[in-house]
């Protein structure tokens, strides 16, 4: 999907902001290995790293795989300028490429929203967590699916790699009796996601669940509440009207006149069929 | 083993830490007395790190061939 051998590294520094220096950190040695693979690399650094910056690169370098090392939010990326630089309003920036997320719980929102624009989303459904005295095996961690996949791996393959690497870290871990460290990094790879057209986002909402089965990821990730609404109002509506007329049937004739064929029988299935034929039909047009 | 066990048996781990040692969640960065303090007061926090604890333990028993 991404234009190969090019990387947009987003990586802002705030002011007093301990963990935005480490995950600086971090990205140098993503910079410093595309870099010695022959990776052209586009370095949105420390105090560059505000919105129209991160909005104008991406626009110039459509297709350019972007990794964001920073803080998060379920809608965002933030900013050098405790802006958000990606969110839900500018989500289309991310369209049709590879998004590397090393930030706290975008999965969860934001890159559900950039999956249905056709990105591949690699981020975390939840805050992250980690301790600062074994830096360095989270580092490991966060860095190894980037470096895999700029060594031409595919990002299922990748996931699958570092889900393994981190639980030989976390054996690690235990054995120099860091068990709280390597805790914070087993629950890591539990929140780390792939969005991609083999691994579509899953929901907690019994709603969304059932519309993904019914109707496919595509589809069902699209569909509001509204949806739902729209059918239950329907049918209870028909029902209400059914209900009603058999009820001035019976009180006219009883239960003779409530079977005998009624034009309004035949308006009522010929109402719910043209309400299936619709819903059909814009279920073919949105599969389209 | 109950979640004040558990707790317990976390505040002796953290207890047990060198004096530099420090714990981020998202933006918060917690040093030992912080960690210990929230850990005693937050409920919702507790129950997280409660949580990756236990994750972590059921995991571990539950590898295969290991």
């Amino acid at each position: 999907m991404n234009r190969l051998n090019e990387i947009i590294v987003i990586r802002p520094v705030i002011k007093d902001d301990e963990v935005t220096q480490i995950c600086y950190d971090e990205a140098q040695e993503v910079v410093d290995y595309a870099q010695s693979k022959g990776w052209k690399v586009i370095d949105i650094a420390k105090d560059d790293a505000v919105r129209e910056k991160v909005e104008q690169t991406l626009k110039e370098h459509p297709k350019v795989l972007v990794c964001h090392y920073n803080h998060g939010a379920e809608d965002a990326w933030w900013g050098s300028d405790s802006r958000k630089c990606v969110n839900i309003n500018n989500v289309e920036v991310l369209a049709n490429r590879e998004c590397y997320a090393q930030n706290c719980s975008s999965a969860k929102k934001l890159g559900v929203e950039a999956w249905k624009l056709k990105a591949t989303y690699w981020g975390y459904t939840d805050v992250y967590v980690f301790t600062i005295d074994e830096k360095e095996y989270f580092k490991k961690f966060n860095n190894y699916g980037i470096k895999l996949r700029i060594d031409g791996e595919e990002w299922s393959e990748a996931l699958k790699k570092t889900k393994k690497l981190a639980e030989e870290l976390v054996k690690e871990l235990l054995d120099k009796g860091k068990a709280f460290a390597a805790a914070c990094l087993h629950r890591n790879a539990e929140i780390l996601v792939l969005y991609d057209e083999e691994h579509p986002p899953t929901s907690d909402c019994l709603i969304r669940r059932i519309s993904i089965k019914l109707f496919g990821p595509r589809i069902g990730w699209k569909l509001t509440r509204m949806f739902p609404l729209s059918l239950a109002l329907f049918f209870l509506s028909m029902g209400v009207m059914l209900h009603d007329f058999c009820h001035e049937c019976w009180l006219y004739g009883g239960y003779s006149e409530i079977l005998s064929l009624h034009g309004f029988y035949i308006g009522f299935i010929l109402a719910i069929v043209s309400f299936l034929l619709a819903y059909y039909q814009i279920f073919v047009t949105l599969k389209k | 083993m109950s979640e004040k066990d558990i707790v317990k048996a976390i505040i002796d781990h953290i207890n047990r830490q060198g004096n530099n040692w420090k714990f981020v969640m998202g933006r918060e960065i917690l040093d030992k007395k912080s960690f210990l303090k929230k850990l005693s007061k937050d409920k919702e926090f507790r129950k997280t790190i409660v949580q990756m604890v236990v994750s972590l333990s059921v995991d571990i028993l539950t590898r295969k061939g290991e």
